[in-house]
């Protein structure tokens, strides 16, 4: 079961989200209308990171106010997970194209291992952590 | 670290979900505590010893 503040925070995160549905088709219409260079490029690219950044600020203040310390602690191991594997992807690309590597990535390749890795770290502490019945 | 959670809870006539209220954490963090996959923080090994009445050693004991 979720905490109060478990709650919380996947509501205001999941409306958060929601946002990046806007955000980014209306940056990347905007990138290509008027082809931004400099600092305008860098302002536009930005833009859709905005409710990524903000999930990860409601991240911090949800392990701030969880009571709950096991459910951080989990909280925290998945993170470490996703960020692990997001690092070991961006890495393993970067001595792909060292080596010589000429292809291109699927947008957002690390952030989807990043978010694939805390899935998969929740569903397995989850498997594991299976409480029995009560007695 | 071992520990005579499952014990004492047995002993107030308390189930999983009791203690869980008592001490306002979820019934998978007690059951972890209990099953040993979590070692509780002080702060909360003080109210769990609050609780039962007993010191914290004499509920948690080191396994080395």
């Amino acid at each position: 079961m979720l905490s109060p503040v478990a709650r919380k925070f996947r509501k205001t995160s999941l409306s958060v989200l929601a946002s990046y549905f806007v955000l980014f088709p209306a940056a990347d219409y905007l990138a290509q209308r008027i082809h931004p260079a400099g600092t305008k490029l860098w302002l536009l690219a930005g833009v859709p990171l905005l409710p990524l950044l903000i999930v990860f600020v409601l991240m911090g203040y949800y392990l701030r106010d969880e009571k709950d310390e096991y459910k951080r602690d989990l909280m925290v191991r998945c993170l470490l997970w996703g960020t692990g594997a997001g690092v070991l992807a961006n890495l393993f690309f970067g001595y792909m194209r060292v080596f010589g590597w000429k292809g291109q990535l699927f947008p957002f390749t690390e952030f989807f291992v990043f978010m694939l890795a805390v899935l998969a770290a929740k569903f397995s502490y989850r498997a594991a952590d299976r409480v029995p019945a009560d007695e | 670290m071992n520990n005579r959670l499952r014990v004492l809870r047995a002993e107030n006539g308390w189930s999983q979900a009791d203690l869980a209220d008592r001490l306002e954490v979820s019934r998978q963090s007690v059951n972890a505590i209990e099953t040993g996959k979590y070692d509780p923080s002080l702060p909360l090994a003080f109210k769990l010893a609050k609780l039962f009445g007993k010191r914290i050693e004499e509920i948690f004991e080191d396994d080395v």
